[in-house]
């Protein structure tokens, strides 16, 4: 059996310490949350309330009226394809037709505070986003 | 947005204020977004997945679920505020480097907190004790197994 000589340690089996320990302990490591840009704006999902459900129609007028609010986007905003996946493109970035499952996005709201866009999404107050789905 | 107020908040023995915000404002998102100290975590905003913790007159608490203008008056410490002033790393922080115990690295900030929290109640925990108390904290990534390895690591340090 040979030995090989003058190898230098900390290659292969050396037990590394982790480059991004240090900044993720001090909570100093920028996950996708943390990034800023001048003029960001705080986005809210409507979600579907059923499993599966015809949607007869999706009311934004009032949310895009709400003090706060910069955009409602729905389907009809999707420019091209409305539908996005890597082998099978078939998911909707919104349901436009029917909602599949409890949860599935049909709107988004961007506001310049979180609360505003959730507001707005949830349709309480003065900001109203109807979406009239119905059990099938 | 209306019920805009100002007020004051102890954080990490700094005096910081917040100016016109919103009433009804949660202490997380304040320290994020109105303070600059986004090393408290996002994750369930629930008050289930204990990424924000905070210690509030030295409890523990989960930031996302205090309202930020009630904790006016009271001393606050973040993550920010654990690692000592030089620019090294904690005793605890240290054993989670050195242990392997952080790997995405999003639940660490909160688990670093109730570890502090912990170790400063209890410096010699049992095993159960010490998954009792970072039981609040959810890990998708580790295990736990490289987490209770830093914990006991960070102990027996403190106990030398």
């Amino acid at each position: 059996m040979t030995t090989a000589t003058g190898i230098r340690r900390g290659r292969l089996g050396e037990s590394a310490r982790r480059p991004d320990g240090g900044p993720k302990v001090r909570g100093q490591f920028a996950f996708s949350s943390d990034l800023f840009a001048e003029g960001m704006l705080w986005g809210h999902l409507v979600r579907s309330p059923h499993a599966a459900a015809t949607i007869r129609g999706v009311d934004i007028s009032e949310a895009t009226k709400a003090s706060g609010v910069h955009a409602v986007l729905t389907a009809d905003d999707v420019p091209g394809r409305k539908t996005f996946g890597l082998d099978y493109p078939d998911q909707p970035v919104f349901a436009w037709d029917v909602a599949r499952y409890m949860g599935e996005p049909i709107a988004a709201v961007a506001a310049d505070h979180p609360d505003t866009a959730r507001r707005a999404a949830a349709g309480s107050s003065s900001a109203r986003l109807r979406s009239a789905t119905s059990r099938m | 947005m209306s019920d805009l107020i100002t007020y004051a908040l102890k954080v990490n023995g700094r005096e910081r204020e917040v100016v016109g915000a919103w009433l009804g404002e949660n202490l997380l998102y304040v320290l994020r977004e109105r303070l600059g100290l986004p090393g408290s975590k996002n994750a369930c905003e629930q008050g289930e997945c204990g990424s924000c913790s905070v210690l509030i007159d030295g409890t523990l608490e989960c930031a996302c679920m205090v309202l930020a203008g009630s904790a006016a008056g009271h001393d606050i410490v973040t993550v920010e505020g654990l690692s000592p002033d030089d620019g090294e790393l904690s005793d605890v922080q240290e054993a989670f480097v050195a242990e392997g115990a952080v790997q995405c690295g999003f639940c660490t900030p909160g688990l670093i907190v109730s570890v502090h929290d912990l170790l400063s109640r209890n410096p010699d925990p049992s095993d159960l004790e010490v998954r009792e108390a970072i039981s609040g904290n959810l890990c998708r990534c580790t295990g736990y197994g490289r987490v209770l390895a830093a914990v006991r690591a960070a102990q027996e340090t403190r106990q030398r």
